[in-house]
């Protein structure tokens, strides 16, 4: 070990000129004192100059065009989601506007048990979004077609009991729906599924183990992460936590692991820490990850 | 008021759905990447795609952009960390990286130019140099180039890129201690095998006033 060892601090800062007035003094000292080798401080200072000299390489133009192409395609493929998101706009305006066309006939056939008549509503055929638009014109058509047979029949039980029945089987429809739609092969219509479930309130069993199948297995990284949006959204639910936690190590997207990673902060669920260490631990995983899930920690432990 | 045009502001508009402002950072930070990049790997086809991919990341997560500290310390940090995933993946493929010129010892001196083809050599890395060298240029970087990666990180980010030793540590994920120490010990190594390759090469250095 040369003497100059002792000092890496001071000899460090003197070479990037950063030493203070207090650090430069005792750096003088400690040089007049024969404490520090300032012969091979010099020959440190060379070649630490020497260094910042060297030429800096030039990058190829090719570089340039490979980055502005690769922009060029992120910006193509925002400009067709925003495209997407706009037709499911309009999509869902339609749906909206469909119960009013269906109104007057809901009107006149409303004086049977309402569950037990939609299914004649729905014919087994067309395609999914039609059916699903049915679905939806449905739950509105329940909601006023049971607000009318209320005001027909006010005999039969109290308005608010009436009301509270209706909602519940709006309630029901809305999951019956979400489950339907679940189902389908379009990445839309479950995503679609998804972000219905988060107009349930209080969701039935059978409703959250679908959207935790949904965060597990769904093919669509997109699809999973409405899941894990959704799944906060139900958070006091004590399956809910639970394999939000599980997700954790489970998911191979970098998209759903920052989304975990939200989702935990917005949980505060401290049994997360332990699964983000474990993924830590992973050799492969992209920096941005790394980073959320390192900010994520801090706020967790 | 912040300014519109500052790393920061133009960051936040590319997660903000602008992704024109990552062109602008591109064009004022790619060259210092491909330097940095370069200095480590002394590939240039290598360091052009590490790159494209700190870039290709930035977009692809831009949305996990927060915006705490320094925008050049955060992009060096990702640099640092493409690195050293790509340094782990040819480990892990056992395939060494060929530098793109030749052994300082080599004798053809045609060699050093940067479209020379590859060779393999006992050393991971010598440079190349597109400009006509000075003897002591080419032993500065040939030394360079052999140095262990972490005191190479350290040299290059504090006096190629600038960075204060408290930046580095953030972008080497250590203290600003042990980045002192990598920079001391760094210099001192690079003193040894400028040393050896002089001996090597039967060249004598000439040492700058």
């Amino acid at each position: 070990m040369t003497p100059n060892e002792k000092h890496i601090d001071l000899i460090t800062g003197y070479l990037q000129d950063s030493l203070s007035d207090a650090q430069q003094q005792e750096f003088d000292r400690l040089v007049r004192a024969g404490k520090i080798d300032m012969a091979e401080v010099r020959e440190m200072e060379v070649h630490f100059r020497q260094l910042g000299d060297l030429p800096s390489p030039e990058p190829d133009p090719a570089m340039g065009e490979r980055f502005h192409a690769m922009l060029q395609q992120e910006k193509e493929i925002r400009r067709r989601e925003e495209e997407m998101q706009q037709e499911e706009m309009q999509q869902e305006e339609k749906n909206l506007s469909q119960p009013d066309q269906k109104r007057q006939e809901r009107e006149t056939a409303g004086r049977t048990p309402l569950l037990r008549f939609i299914p004649g509503l729905f014919p087994s055929g067309g395609t999914p979004r039609i059916r699903h638009m049915q679905t939806a014109a449905s739950i509105a058509a329940v909601f006023l077609a049971g607000l009318l047979l209320g005001l027909l029949y006010p005999g039969r039980g109290t308005h608010d009991q009436q009301i509270q029945q209706i909602a519940a089987e709006v309630h029901d429809l809305r999951e019956m729906m979400m489950i339907s739609l679940l189902d389908e092969s379009s990445a839309a219509e479950r995503l679609r599924a998804v972000n219905i479930s988060m107009e349930i309130p209080s969701p039935q069993e059978h409703v959250i183990f679908a959207l935790v199948q949904t965060l597990h297995f769904d093919p669509n990284v997109n699809v999973r992460v409405a899941a894990v949006d959704a799944l906060v959204h139900h958070g006091s639910h004590p399956m809910v936590r639970e394999e939000l936690v599980r997700a954790i190590t489970r998911q191979p997207s970098p998209m759903v692991q920052i989304a975990l990673a939200d989702a935990m902060i917005a949980l505060q669920e401290p049994r997360a820490a332990r699964e983000f260490q474990k993924l830590l631990e992973q050799e492969e995983m992209e920096d941005p990850v790394r980073d959320k899930i390192e900010q994520t920690l801090l706020v967790l432990l | 008021m912040s300014d519109p045009t500052s790393d920061k502001a133009l960051m936040m508009q590319v997660k903000n759905g602008d992704l024109d402002a990552l062109g602008v950072l591109f064009e004022r930070y790619h060259h210092r990447l491909f330097g940095f990049f370069y200095r480590l790997t002394s590939r240039r086809d290598i360091s052009a795609d590490l790159v494209q991919d700190v870039f290709e990341r930035i977009l692809r997560y831009r949305t996990s952009y927060t915006g705490n500290g320094d925008f050049a310390t955060w992009l060096f940090q990702i640099a640092r960390n493409r690195h050293a995933d790509h340094y782990r993946k040819m480990e892990k493929e056992n395939e060494w990286e060929h530098p793109d010129v030749p052994h300082p010892a080599a004798s053809n001196p045609a060699a050093s130019h940067p479209n020379a083809p590859h060779s393999a050599g006992p050393h991971p890395a010598v440079p190349d140099s597109a400009l006509p060298d000075t003897d002591d240029r080419l032993l500065l970087e040939q030394a360079l180039a052999r140095l262990d990666p972490d005191k190479k990180q350290a040299l290059v980010l504090s006096r190629m890129e600038g960075f204060l030793y408290r930046e580095i540590a953030e972008i080497m994920a250590c203290t600003e201690s042990a980045v002192k120490v990598r920079v001391f010990r760094g210099l001192q190594e690079l003193r040894q095998i400028m040393a050896g390759l002089e001996r090597q090469t039967g060249r004598k250095r000439i040492h700058p006033n």
